[in-house]
């Protein structure tokens, strides 16, 4: 078994003093590529936010590497875990290169100048996102698809060994969600980066990932395979309804059909 | 780096020389346009022998021309400048902190704070009073710093200080003081035009005193903003993902508003309340170079300082021998020009 990259016990987390996650396990390999999966409000969004050190835990343990994640300083911690935040359009005309670049701030610092090596590694982000031919365009110049790959090529600049992604396929056409979670899968298999994503989308996910994790009012509800997980009675106890599901003609992972108000059942 | 940061970079070493050279040719007009009428020559006899005496400590000729260009002429062009540079630099670091184009220097109430001071100081000694010269602007900087510190404690929540809050605060400890000093205006005794005169922005009756009070700010603000330039151009990026690339926000934000009121503060406490320049220099300068604040600092102090010698030029010409304040001629160009911006630029970003 490759060792642990995330462990997580018994999380709560809390907004203005209302706990938003209530006693969350979370056990993630190396290498391990999970789709977070709930309705509005689960906790997905808080969880993610946690993982990447944005919002502290009230309780409970979360470690990075064997290590409290509080323990790493905010730099250190940056340079093992990159975060793709939700879908925001940025007002301000950098290009593409500059944004990525900003990637290297973990390595670079405030007063440090970026050597060969910081160089070496946005040009390689921006291959692997795929958007080498667009380095001097200026970011808002771009479609939303463009933009998202942006966003994933700064994260990649950290050399993380972590990738959080917020709802990485949301507000996308159904081409550029397939693109998205496609390099997801790719930069999983091939760079043997850690991918958790959280998403709205099942069939995607069941798609895309080995592992989902179902959170509801805070708490996990289902944690394993497509087929353990996308099942009607997990999606009723997640989403209070019942859906058909059936296997994918393609792949045969399962997928949530929608029919017209459970009469179909 | 790229060819983009290699472009970029081109524009910016074009673009700066030309803002340098104008600000010296302005300058130069600022120092030979005046009631008195002096030729350039002797304007620029009057300031190498002012150097002179810098270097060798022989005293300069005791007469009108050397007192006009010395002691009124040159002081009154470094205040303009100065007040530029750090009116440009406030924009540009409210605009990274608040992630928001729109931001002025004024923003979280430091003009209104400025604004009660001065007319304190007013009602208590005549501004033109050899004492009047330090209280009004040692007062007006007071009232500044004290409005953002009280906007800051009171946005903070459990620690945080979020932008929104922090605007909306401004907003209304602002409108809360701002009506302190229309009341004040009402029971002062003293002449009014000179409180309003001082509201308005202006140079006028400034000396050297007043550019030794705002130099420190200029030198020690401007080089805080290129320390800052990298936490400034993460923050345009949004805060989550500042703090995911590991920089301290909430650390970052408060010095951001640290450095940018006391630019802010520095430049109301000489100058008074001058609009726009703090507002607009900014976009400007983001048009000439892009968004990145290692380029956009320099051009934005720059293009501060250049655009403020013209308009203390304006302000002495336009109706001499009497003089306008300030603050009206950067309002009736810098509100033209900021609308066709925002018509310009649509959706296209900045």
């Amino acid at each position: 078994m490759s060792p642990l990259m995330l462990d997580v016990r018994g999380l709560h987390a809390a907004y203005d003093g209302a706990d938003v996650l209530q006693g969350v396990d979370l056990a993630l390999r190396t290498g391990e590529m999970i789709s977070l999966l709930g309705p509005n409000g689960s906790g997905k969004s808080t969880l993610l936010r946690v993982l990447a050190g944005l919002l502290p835990a009230r309780l409970g343990k979360v470690q990075l590497l064997g290590r409290d994640l509080r323990a790493y300083a905010p730099r250190e911690r940056a340079r093992l875990v990159g975060l793709v935040p939700q879908y925001a359009t940025l007002p301000f005309a950098f290009s593409v290169y500059d944004v990525v670049a900003m990637g290297r701030h973990p390595y670079v610092g405030l007063l440090g100048a970026p050597g060969a090596h910081d160089r070496e590694a946005v040009g390689l982000a921006l291959e692997m996102a795929d958007i080498a031919h667009l380095r001097e365009r200026l970011v808002t110049e771009l479609s939303g698809g463009e933009f998202q790959r942006v966003l994933i090529a700064r994260a990649l600049a950290q050399e993380p060994r972590l990738l959080l992604l917020d709802e990485p396929t949301a507000h996308l056409d159904l081409n550029h969600q397939v693109d998205i979670a496609a390099l997801m899968r790719r930069l999983n298999g091939e760079q043997g980066l850690t991918v958790l994503w959280v998403s709205h989308d099942m069939n995607l996910s069941s798609e895309y990932c080995d592992r989902l994790m179902m959170l509801k009012e805070g708490r996990v509800i289902a944690d394993g395979s497509p087929a353990e997980t996308v099942t009607t009675p997990q999606l009723r106890e997640v989403y209070g309804m019942d859906f058909a599901v059936a296997p994918s003609p393609v792949s045969g992972r399962p997928q949530v059909v929608l029919s017209r108000g459970g009469d179909s059942l | 780096m790229t060819t983009t940061a290699r472009r970029d970079g081109r524009v910016f070493g074009v673009v700066l020389p030309l803002i340098l050279i104008a600000g010296v040719g302005a300058g130069l007009i600022s120092l030979f346009v005046g009631a008195a009428e002096q030729s350039p020559a002797q304007v620029v006899g009057a300031l190498l022998d002012g150097g002179r005496a810098l270097v060798t400590g022989h005293p300069y000729p005791v007469d009108t021309l050397h007192s006009i260009v010395l002691n009124l002429r040159l002081p009154r062009l470094l205040l303009a400048a100065l007040v530029g540079v750090c009116l440009a630099l406030s924009g540009s670091v409210m605009q990274a902190l608040f992630q928001n184009p729109m931001a002025d220097p004024y923003i979280v109430g430091v003009s209104s704070g400025a604004g009660l001071g001065a007319v304190v100081a007013m009602m208590l000694v005549a501004p033109l009073a050899p004492l009047g010269l330090v209280t009004v602007p040692a007062l007006a900087f007071a009232g500044g710093a004290a409005v953002v510190l009280l906007v800051y404690i009171l946005s903070q929540r459990a620690g945080r200080v979020h932008t929104a809050t922090l605007l909306l605060t401004g907003i209304a400890v602002g409108s809360l003081v701002a009506a302190a000093t229309s009341f004040l205006l009402l029971v002062m005794e003293q002449d009014l035009r000179g409180v309003l005169f001082w509201l308005l922005g202006g140079l006028s009756g400034r000396g050297w005193t007043h550019v030794a009070m705002i130099a420190p700010h200029a030198v020690v603000g401007f080089v805080a903003c290129l320390v800052a330039v990298r936490p400034m151009n993460l923050l345009l990026l949004g805060e989550d993902t500042a703090a995911s690339l590991g920089l301290d926000v909430g650390q970052a934000k408060r010095w951001l508003l640290a450095l940018s009121s006391l630019l802010a503060a520095g430049a109301v406490a000489v100058g008074g309340i001058i609009a726009f320049v703090g507002l607009v220099v900014p976009h400007i300068a983001r048009l000439l170079v892009g968004p990145d604040h290692r380029h956009l600092v320099p051009v934005a102090a720059a293009s501060g300082a250049l655009l403020m010698i013209l308009a203390d030029v304006a302000a002495r010409v336009l109706v001499a021998p009497s003089e306008l304040p300030i603050g009206i001629i950067t309002s009736a160009l810098g509100c033209p020009f900021f609308l066709y911006l925002l018509r310009r630029q649509g959706g296209r970003g900045l």
